[in-house]
């Protein structure tokens, strides 16, 4: 669990703050950032995809979608997400109360930042580059 | 904890996606189960094992460190 945390960690929060900084108000032309955060994003929906086929593709082989490792992958990116979110939270309340950022933003960035954490988590443990510890 | 499920498969001429369909398993658990990324619930272990024809113990190494 430790040593997939920091690059999670990492990852989402570049994301969240990235995403506050398309929404602060400006009149400016997108910048590198915003490309850099779609791009991201388009990603991660491109993963999803990817394993949705995958599933797709099992059950039409005669596999099952989900057997005991998928289910333990599931609930541990839950359970890092979590764990996760808690940090996250604490530190947007703080950027809100030293910041202009509207409690609307602030609330939507958390929630992606949670959703992006877990997508993270569970594709980082599902192509097996971090040893599966029990 | 090192198990032979590569070796044995070999021995008994089978591919991961055959273990997979006689184990109830989707084929990446048996791709983790034999790089050692994963260790298998005590049912799933058995349901190798009887594959194989052997016990637990004699497919699966629990090593001390």
């Amino acid at each position: 669990m430790k040593t997939i945390f920091w690059p999670v960690f990492i990852l989402t929060w570049s994301l969240v703050l990235s995403g506050l900084w398309i929404i602060q108000p400006n009149e400016a032309p997108a910048s590198l950032l915003e490309f850099i955060f779609v791009g991201i994003i388009v990603v991660f929906f491109a993963l999803g995809v990817y394993f949705g086929y995958n599933r797709f593709r099992n059950k039409q082989q005669g596999f099952p979608e989900d057997d005991e490792m998928s289910k333990k992958i599931t609930q541990k990116a839950a359970a890092l997400s979590f764990y996760i979110g808690v940090f996250l939270w604490v530190i947007l309340i703080y950027i809100q109360s030293h910041t202009t950022i509207g409690l609307n933003w602030i609330l939507a960035s958390g929630m992606i930042g949670m959703a992006l954490t877990f997508i993270i988590s569970w594709s980082i443990l599902s192509i097996g580059r971090i040893k599966f510890e029990q | 904890m090192v198990n032979r499920i590569k070796e044995l498969r070999a021995k008994f001429n089978l591919t991961q996606n055959d273990l997979a369909l006689k184990v109830n398993v989707r084929r990446e658990t048996i791709v983790f189960l034999e790089k050692g990324k994963y260790n298998p619930s005590l049912k799933l272990a058995y349901d190798i094992a009887k594959v194989f024809d052997l016990t637990i113990e004699e497919v699966f190494i629990f090593d001390e460190e």
